[in-house]
């Protein structure tokens, strides 16, 4: 008995708030405590579902969570008050009821099964259904069966799936009320210690369930038309069952639980069986089936029953178990009956045979159908064959000869695996053991069977071919010739391989390959050449795309680059593949716009990738010009010019990707020919509102492709000031989506690199005026994670100079008042990095926060923080207050960072700096964040 | 701060009054200063008589009932009028009550860090001991008797500084020590 004085004076500090309140209840390990408490009101107001905005919260309830720890010490007393408390709706409250009745008196249990139930029903059942299942447990352990079996019922109740009813659907989806795994593993683990309290009525129980579960699966089906042999293949564990259904968990509960109960007394077989049998459904009779063959005794009418029982010996959806049945127990049958199964097996139903063929394609002629019969026989003997004798054995050994041994006789149709993809006839080892020669020959002669979907294809073939160059393109190279007449699919897949090879640094021998590949673009396309080959190219289309491909990689590394001296016929190949019709206008309107950028259509079209291997072509050749008296220019590549100033026309070349190719090498073009370049520029970027789209489709790609070098700041300032206009309210509908915020960070680069200045009026102030908040955050976001990542290696002239900026920016935006400050929370990443004077870094996040709600990232901002710490407690515990109250996720206050910058201040010599961290930590236990309380201890 | 001047100024013979007042006041502006979302002030009990009077006072000159000096008959219109007056004035009398406690016990809440609400049976002693605090300031500041004056307002500045400044894990540490001496033996 407790005394009242400390009671009172107990709940004194318990009303002080939340936290003491859970921390006194949290505590309590004595059972004398349940009186005085309850003499209190306590234990009356179980707390309900807190819905906020579309989600539910379920309050934990320390009130409750105490009596389920000291029930086992105390279960009268908590079996009266659980049993005067009002019922709740919140699952967390039941889950500590739950916990709590399995220690309770069984007469008491009794009385909390309808709330039990009810709980055990809501759709929000967490970690509740397990202890209610202990319940059950308890109460089958004290012969309480029908409560128990109420429970269960509750826990493990079936529904109906809502989905979308199809054509094809022949039933219902069916699933627990509980997650999946937990339905399995709740069967898994309490099938057995049910099965043995409640004997019988257990597996009557699971029984029922599976019933349930094909009665609410077929409803509003034909029930004809349900095949459990396909649900469910066969009732042992097997290769061919997907086990991880809600059938399969059920039948296993059924077949388990029957098992356990014919292991622990064989003579309750019978019963088993015939429970099953009464079953509609076919599923329950095969594990009636299974059962009886698993058994090492069976009763002799039983096992007549089954076996001579003629619906199970021909319908398909007793095949596998009556094979299993067969196999185990024939030899055991009288002679009579084995011969009467043995005329079944002789006796084949002909016209049926010559339906089943008829349906699948074939010719039912006399010998297809007497070949199928005796497959038939071959199958059905072969499962009896050890007890086959005199005729029949002979007889099964002249079919086993002939037919060889069946497939899987057992099931009426087996799955083998899964298809992948494109498949190969030859491994790339057997054909990298072929020489090039072998291999072409091989090409030439392999031929894909015509009645097969699944089988070998060219493209799989070409994948094998390709894989096999690539490991020795030197080689392929020197032999490309040999690859003049076969198919596209496979000309391709030599490119291909040959550019991988490219890729892993092979060089190769360019002469023959730049011959096949004019080859190529002589093909004309002849769109039914190969077309009726399943999976193989339908024209030469991507076997040019290829070329284009191969060539521009080549041409991109002094180390793949073919010699100079084969530069006209490198150029008469991407010159003919610039003309390509590819991408047609067509093909960009349908698949350009919102699904692909232009750089990206570029790269997936024959002519933006010849135009990207114009770029690499001219590159190439000024690599190659060795005559430094003369600058280069675009007039030692006259060809090159004269095609890149005939697509600027829209006339000639109407397609957004090759426009945007000139915008990914804008700083190549200028730096190979920057006279041409300027001469050029307005017909690269269009200012006429008609050709917006040209300009977008250069600049977009070059912004997300190019860094900011300085000398494009000189040749482009117009493109970037217009680029800035076209940012105010915009910053949607675009498919390089982070090209607003590349804009920004050009700008802020170039600013760092003293080439902009803040209040002149030029591009770095027209940027912050003009672009919408959250571009100039993302923009400051974006740099600022840069310069977090690569703090140490920035020049300090660079980071000083965003000093400057940022005290801009937050002047700015206190002279806005109530204007959007969004981009001052970026600061957290530059503070991140400590590329700042601390004091000022310190002073600069104590201005963001009066101007912001917060501060990104707060974990980072609080980890420099602590680091700051050690050297400035008190205006690191200052700013870490501040932030503290700013809008941060509990998470990020509850911190090792803030535990330091606490520890810092406390062990301190300063009293105030003292008093005050004391006083947060006594707050931030208010919160109820407990483990801040060993700082003060 | 004025609570405190006031109460400083020895010789002035209603110190104790008008520092009731300033309590009352504070304790009423309190919602204000910890970001609570409060609906305007509604009209207090004394608007609300006012009101019903003007139809009580209209009731008493024109109702043939209030002539008799009896107050006998059948109901007439200006009776019926008061009557109806009465029983919105008594309604709203009852939820006035409900809507204070229910401003009391947000500021209750709001005043506990945690994200959590206190059970109502413990957040109820709270809502109730403030609003007591409040009444006695009230009625003092209406010149009833100063009786105890020092006792409550220690009580209220205990209150609020524990609202304010938390010593959780010293409160913690007390819980812990009552637990153990009521579980041992």
């Amino acid at each position: 008995m407790i005394p009242d004085s400390i009671v009172n004076q107990t709940l004194e500090y318990v009303r002080k708030g939340r936290a003491n309140y859970e921390f006194f209840f949290n505590r309590l390990e004595s059972p004398d405590w349940i009186a005085p408490l309850v003499e209190r009101r306590f234990f009356s107001q179980p707390p309900e579902p807190i819905v906020e905005g579309g989600y539910v919260r379920f309050p934990a309830w320390p009130e409750s969570s105490y009596l389920a720890r000291v029930a086992d010490r105390a279960p009268e007393e908590v079996a009266s008050v659980l049993l005067a408390m009002p019922e709740s709706t919140n699952p967390r409250v039941n889950e500590d009821i739950a916990a709590a009745a399995q220690h309770l008196p069984v007469e008491s249990i009794l009385k909390l099964v309808n709330r039990l139930c009810t709980a055990a029903r809501s759709p929000y059942s967490l970690l509740l259904a397990e202890k209610v299942m202990l319940v059950a447990v308890k109460l089958a352990s004290e012969g309480q069966v029908r409560p128990s079996l109420r429970l269960l019922n509750a826990i493990l109740s079936l529904r109906v799936v809502e989905t979308e009813t199809t054509s094809s659907s022949y039933q219902n989806q069916v699933a627990s009320s509980l997650e999946s795994y937990e339905f399995e593993r709740l069967l898994n683990i309490y099938t057995p210690v049910l099965t043995q309290h409640l004997g019988m009525n257990a597996f009557r129980f699971f029984a029922g369930l599976l019933n349930s579960y094909y009665s609410l699966a077929t409803r509003g089906f034909d029930q004809e038309q349900v095949f459990t042999s396909i649900d469910r293949p066969a009732i042992e564990k097997h290769s061919q069952n997907w086990e991880h259904k809600t059938l399969d968990y059920l039948v296993n509960a059924v077949r388990d639980s029957a098992s356990q109960l014919i292991a622990s007394d064989p003579s309750q077989l019978t019963e088993v069986v015939q429970v099953l049998e009464h079953s509609s459904w076919s599923i329950s009779k095969r594990i009636a089936i299974y059962l009886i063959a698993s058994a090492e005794t069976v009763d002799q009418n039983l096992l007549q029953s089954f076996m001579l029982n003629r619906s199970y010996f021909q319908d398909s959806e007793y095949r596998h178990e009556y094979a299993l049945l067969s196999s185990r127990h024939f030899a055991k049958l009288p002679v009579d009956n084995q011969e009467e199964v043995l005329r079944w097996i002789d006796d084949q139903d002909e016209n049926q045979i010559s339906e089943m063929l008829a349906f699948m394609g074939a010719q039912p002629s006399t010998a297809a159908i007497k070949e199928a019969a005796d497959y038939r026989r071959l199958e059905r003997l072969a499962t009896i064959r050890s007890a086959l004798s005199g005729d029949w054995k002979v007889r099964f050994d002249k079919l086993l000869a002939e037919h060889g041994e069946p497939d899987h006789p057992d099931f009426t149709s087996y799955s083998s695996g899964v298809f992948v993809g494109p498949t190969s006839p030859v491994s790339e080892d057997d054909l990298k053991a072929l020489s090039p020669r072998e291999v072409v020959e091989y090409l030439k002669t392999w031929q894909p069977a015509s009645d097969t979907v699944f089988g070998p294809t060219p493209e799989g073939l070409s994948r094998s071919l390709s894989e096999v160059v690539s490991g020795n393109a030197k080689s392929f190279s020197a032999s490309a010739a040999m690859f003049v007449n076969l198919g596209p699919t496979y000309v391709r897949g030599f490119l291909s391989g040959v550019e991988a090879g490219l890729k892993k640094g092979e060089t190769i021998d360019w002469d023959p390959v730049l011959d096949l590949c004019q080859w190529v673009i002589q093909r004309t396309d002849n769109p039914h050449t190969e077309s009726r080959l399943i999976d193989s190219d339908p024209d030469w289309g991507w076997t040019r795309k290829q070329v284009a491909s191969l060539i521009g990689k080549g041409l991109s590394s002094v180390s793949t680059a073919p010699p100079i001296g084969l530069r006209f016929k490198v150029w008469e190949i991407i010159q003919f593949l610039t003309n390509d019709s590819d991408p047609t206008p067509e093909y960009e309107a349908q698949y350009g716009g919102n699904n692909m950028d232009p750089a990206t259509m570029s790269i997936n079209t024959t002519r933006g990738e010849a135009m990207h291997a114009l770029i690499h072509y001219l590159l190439w050749v000024k690599q190659n010009h060795d005559d430094i008296s003369v600058p280069f220019t675009l007039e030692f590549v006259p060809e090159a010019a004269a095609v890149l100033e005939a697509r600027l026309d829209v006339a000639v070349d109407s397609s957004l990707a090759v426009r945007s190719v000139y915008g990914q090498y804008a700083p190549w073009l200028a730096m190979v020919d920057e006279k041409w370049f300027t001469e050029h520029k307005t017909s690269i970027f269009p200012r006429a509102t008609e050709e917006a789209a040209y300009w977008s489709a250069a600049w977009n790609t070059y912004i997300a492709f190019c860094q900011p070098y300085n000398r494009m700041l000189v040749v482009l300032c117009e493109e970037y000031e217009l680029a800035i206009e076209r940012l105010e309210g915009s910053s949607s509908n675009r498919t390089l989506r982070d090209v607003p915020e590349s804009l920004g960070v050009h700008i802020l680069i170039f600013f760092g690199r003293s080439l902009l200045e803040i209040g002149d009026g030029g591009l770095l102030d027209q940027f912050f005026s003009l672009a919408p908040p959250e571009v100039r955050a993302k923009a400051l976001g974006s740099l600022g994670h840069d310069v977090w990542q690569n703090a140490t290696e920035l020049p300090k002239k660079f980071t000083d100079r965003f000093e400057k900026l940022w005290s801009y920016r937050i002047d700015e935006c206190e002279s806005r008042q109530g204007a959007t400050c969004v981009e001052l929370a970026k600061f957290g990443w530059w503070f991140a990095a400590g590329v700042f004077d601390e004091p000022w870094d310190l002073d600069t996040v104590d201005r963001i926060l009066t101007n912001t709600e917060s501060i990104e990232p707060p974990h980072l901002v609080f980890e420099r923080l602590a680091v700051i710490a050690k050297r400035l407690p008190k205006r690191s515990f200052e700013v870490m207050k501040r932030l503290s109250e700013s809008k941060i996720s509990e998470w990020d206050l509850r911190s090792e960072s803030v535990k330091s910058i606490l520890r810092e201040a406390l062990l301190n010599d300063d009293a105030d700096l003292k008093s005050a961290a004391t006083d947060f930590v006594h707050l931030l236990g208010a919160k109820g964040f407990s483990e801040f309380r060993s700082l003060l201890m | 701060m004025s609570a405190l001047m006031v109460l400083s100024q020895e010789n002035n013979p209603y110190r104790i009054q008008l520092g009731a007042h300033a309590l009352r006041e504070m304790m009423e502006r309190l919602p204000e200063f910890i970001d609570i979302a409060r609906e305007s002030k509604p009209p207090g009990v004394k608007a609300k008589a006012i009101e019903l009077k003007v139809i009580w006072d209209k009731c008493k000159k024109k109702s043939e009932l209030a002539k008799s000096g009896a107050w006998e008959g059948q109901i007439d219109l200006p009776t019926r009028e008061y009557l109806s007056a009465s029983e919105r004035f008594f309604g709203w009398l009852a939820t006035e009550n409900d809507t204070r406690y229910e401003r009391n016990a947000a500021l209750v809440r709001a005043l506990d860090p945690s994200e959590h609400k206190l059970p109502p049976i413990l957040e109820k002693h709270r809502v109730t001991e403030w609003k007591q605090q409040y009444d006695y300031f009230a009625s003092l500041a209406h010149f009833n008797s100063a009786e105890d004056f020092e006792s409550w307002q220690e009580a209220l500045e205990r209150r609020i500084i524990e609202l304010l400044i938390p010593r959780t894990f010293e409160d913690q540490v007390a819980i812990e020590d009552l637990i153990k001496q009521a579980e041992t033996p």
